[in-house]
């Protein structure tokens, strides 16, 4: 274990009344990366989200990040470190206005000293990176679907991360709409954020990705670039199934 | 520049408000003769307190509590309990009934941490379920049952001072769980109630916060209780009904949840008009549920909402109205 | 001493299945439409009103009594839903206040038609079985196995009917089992009036054995309640055996430390169990 390892996931096994939602996992994270995990329905994916997040205790296996053992710390702790998250389901406080969802992450990070300005200019500035600085006075529940997508990370950018774990951003958006918001994380990370993102649409992640991790009943089938990825005979299988395989192998 | 101007106005209105109903609340027992309202209002005033402590905890913070009576029940038994039985002066018979409720907010609030929605409700519920069995039953050589404690002392000799004492005490009170309801920390109550998987994932320390409204809810019960022992000076099971528990729901419904003001004005006005119906007599209990009904399905979130509502209707009206 | 045991234990079981009875009605309400009915008590008190209404005031034979109190309360269960649960089901504390003064409307209610005082339904069977170490009332014995007959038939429609697999699968996820054509309201509205019947069936089952009076069922509510989370929400198997476990503990609490103890008892286990395992004996981990 050295001090350089950003995330370190260790033999990590969350088991379900028998079933292994995820099932001895092992892999890093670099500091800077763009990680997308991807894998069919029912792979593990927001299993091993919750538990890297701390939403879930796992069953066996340990979770570094900068060289500390997390395994047993709490949602909280761990987004005090700076591991931050977005729900695939997303959660706003619907009661809430769109600047007092942020403004909520913006207070507890300045009450850690992560941020020097007024936890309401703070929010507009992070409103503004996901461009819905126009909105800042709308009740949440009054927003559309693409635009909770966008104050959930918001919301999580507010946190002041350096590790942000995107469940499913791009679920139910149209094509447009998914275009605008690849652009927003894009930036995210160019702003130094180590991204991991979980996708089920293959082409946003493929996109922005620079390494994919392919799970499969709760295991890793695939850890490579995207193009690697593609490629790997195992990955069409999970997702096409043995005929798509000599489909698309011809 | 504007808005703050604007909420500046809202809030000396709010003010003001505060303080018309202070000049007549002070000046009420110089005008009126009659004994039988000023303890009603003394009542009133208690109540108020109840109301809003229920509020924080479950109006703000979201963490239902279907059994509040047992924070207020537990003080008064202890302010009563200890006052006669062990002689202790009231000033630390009081101590210790508040202390008491502090430390039961502790006992249900840390199990009720990791509880959800029906078992939490289902718990809270249990636990003053216990303090009732207890009072009436299991107990009673200690609670006197329907026959009370009585010889409590009083800090205050007569109505119109126990009158006063009681609206510095409502007063205080309100002002305070206001304050820390519309503090940051009140926007956090708030948000761990709209959600709290949300507000973990915030960074909130949702445990924390869960127990410190817990405990402010039950410390605020707890005074409200102890008054309440050494003004009527008998505690009897009353103290821990399920009624009294019914009770600091229907107060802050009607008022409306969530808004400290509202559960302070639904238990004020409840309480008068309450007693005002006595003249109904059997029927009172049936008219104050059916009302409670109406309120749920036709105006949930009291009467607190109206004045919202208003506030739009009127918005509207000049064409203000920014959407 | 182990005979005394035995035969207390065994008083213990025949109340706690009719608890049980009680608790089930409360636990599929809140599996099939993730609300508490805090009226699920007046439920239980109509019920058993109803049967005495039938067979005391009206003269009519037990069974037919018990079986139109359960209709009838099944009816009130279904239109209380409708008209009252419906509009406001996805607000939590709004159901559980609604419900709350509900039930003192239903208590106040049965205040006057029938009078505050106790009322008794005298056994319908007299006659006592002899067991070691005692003996138990032919009564409790025969109420116990209506309550356990009923309980049967619950898993079975349950399990295999049109009504039942639906009600599960909307327990399991109302949204798929709307997107898959069950019609949901529906379900619900039936679970309620279902969930009414067995508290009032456990009522008139109970009746013959314990005093009626209009806040009755304040008391099997909050057994229900307890018996519901120490059992798991929505188990049956849970909940059976918890509703017995109950039965026994009061029984016993009663006859070796204090009857007034007895009732107090088994919430104080409940909130020792709660403190140790959040979600019940039987419930799974989140």
């Amino acid at each position: 274990m050295t001090e350089n390892d950003f995330l370190k996931v260790i033999d990590l096994s969350k088991h379900f009344k028998g079933l292994k939602a995820v099932d001895e996992v092992n892999f890093n994270v670099d500091e800077g990366e763009f990680l997308g995990i991807i894998g069919p329905n029912g792979a593990g994916k927001t299993t091993l989200f919750n538990l890297i997040t701390g939403f879930l205790k796992p069953t066996s296996g340990r979770i570094y990040f900068r060289g500390r053992d997390i395994t047993g710390t709490k949602p909280h702790e761990r987004v005090k470190l700076g591991i931050a998250r977005t729900f695939q389901v997303t959660k706003p406080f619907r009661k809430f206005t769109v600047v007092e969802n942020v403004i909520i992450s913006a207070l507890i990070a300045k009450k850690q000293g992560k941020i020097q300005e007024h936890e309401r200019d703070f929010a507009m500035e992070v409103l503004e990176k996901v461009d819905l600085a126009h909105r800042t006075d709308v009740l949440a529940e009054n927003l559309p679907h693409g635009e909770v997508k966008k104050l959930e990370i918001a919301r999580a950018l507010a946190t002041k991360p350096e590790l942000l774990l995107l469940d499913e951003p791009f679920s139910g958006l149209t094509g447009e709409e998914v275009e605008t918001l690849q652009d927003v994380i894009k930036s995210i990370h160019k702003n130094g954020i180590t991204v991991i993102l979980i996708e089920h649409v293959l082409k946003a992640c493929m996109a922005l990705s620079e390494r994919i991790i392919v799970l499969n009943y709760g295991k890793i089938i695939a850890d490579g670039t995207p193009q690697q990825v593609c490629m790997d005979r195992q990955v069409i299988e999970a997702y096409l199934g043995k005929r798509g395989l000599e489909f698309a192998t011809g | 520049m504007e808005k703050t101007k604007v909420s500046a106005g809202i809030l000396e209105k709010k003010y003001a408000a505060l303080i018309a109903f202070g000049i007549i609340a002070a000046i009420i027992p110089l005008i009126t003769p009659s004994i039988y309202i000023i303890h009603v209002l003394i009542l009133a005033h208690i109540f108020v307190i109840y109301a809003a402590s229920w509020d924080i905890l479950t109006g703000y913070t979201g963490q239902l509590n279907l059994g509040h009576a047992m924070f207020f029940g537990l003080s008064a038994y202890v302010v009563a309990i200890t006052n006669t039985m062990l002689n202790l002066p009231l000033l630390f018979s009081t101590i210790a009934g508040v202390f008491s409720a502090f430390l039961l907010s502790l006992l249900v609030g840390v199990p009720c941490l990791r509880l959800r929605g029906p078992y939490l409700a289902i718990t809270t519920f249990s636990f003053s379920w216990i303090l009732f069995l207890l009072a009436s039953s299991a107990m009673i050589w200690l609670s006197g049952g329907e026959e009370g404690v009585r010889g409590v002392k009083t800090f205050v000799v007569g109505s119109v001072p126990n009158y006063y004492l009681s609206l510095v005490l409502m007063i205080l009170s309100v002002y305070l769980l206001y304050r820390i309801a519309s503090s940051e920390t009140g926007l956090i109550l708030k948000a761990i109630k709209e959600d709290e998987d949300a507000a973990m994932a915030c960074g909130i320390d949702t445990t924390r916060y869960k127990l410190l409204a817990f405990i402010l809810s039950g410390i605020f019960a707890g005074i409200a209780g102890a008054f309440y022992a050494q003004y009527m000076r008998i505690v009897t099971v009353d103290v821990v009904t399920l009624e009294l528990s019914a009770s600091a729901i229907t107060f802050s419904l009607i008022g409306g949840i969530g808004t400290i003001v509202g559960p302070a004005i639904g238990a004020y006005m409840l309480t008068i008009l309450f007693e005002g119906f006595s003249w109904l007599a059997d029927y009172r209990i049936l008219i104050y549920n059916l009302i409670i009904v109406a309120f749920v399905l036709f105006l949930p979130g009291g009467l607190i909402s109206l004045k919202e509502k208003v506030n739009k209707k009127r918005k509207m009206v000049i064409g203000n109205d920014r959407k | 001493m182990i005979e005394t045991l035995l035969s207390l234990t065994i008083n213990g079981v025949l109340i706690g299945g009719l608890y049980a009875l009680a608790a089930l009605g409360l636990t599929i309400v809140l599996g099939v439409m993730r609300v508490i009915n805090v009226s699920h008590g007046a439920f239980y008190t109509l019920g058993a009103y109803f049967t005495f209404l039938f067979s005391i005031m009206l003269g009519m034979n037990y069974i037919t009594s018990f079986l139109l109190s359960a209709l009838i309360v099944f009816a009130i269960g279904v239109v209380y839903e409708r008209i009252l649960i419906k509009p406001i089901r996805k607000e939590e504390l709004n159901v559980l206040i609604l419900t709350f003064a509900g039930a003192f409307v239903i208590e106040e209610i049965v205040k006057f038609t029938f009078g505050p005082r106790y009322r008794n339904i005298p056994p319908y069977l007299s006659g006592t079985v002899d067991i070691p170490g005692g003996s138990v009332d032919i009564q409790r014995v025969l109420s116990f196995a209506i309550a356990i007959g009923i309980v049967a038939m619950l898993f079975i429609i349950l399990k295999f009917t049109k009504i039942g697999k639906a009600m599960r699968m909307v327990a399991e996820d109302e949204e798929v089992a709307g997107t898959l054509g069950i019609n949901v309201d529906r379900v619900q509205m039936f679970s309620f009036g279902f969930g009414a019947m067995l508290a009032a069936s456990a009522a008139a089952l109970l009746s013959p054995i314990y005093l009626l009076y209009p806040s009755m069922g304040w008391d099997p509510l909050l057994k229900a309640f307890a018996i519901v989370i120490f059992g798991g929400m929505g188990s049956i198997p849970g909940t059976v055996f918890t509703g017995i476990i109950f039965g026994v503990a009061e029984v016993l609490t009663g006859y070796y430390i204090s009857p007034t103890w007895k009732t107090v008892v088994p919430f104080l286990l409940l909130i020792l169990i709660i403190s140790i395992k959040p979600t019940g004996l039987f419930g799974e981990e989140e």
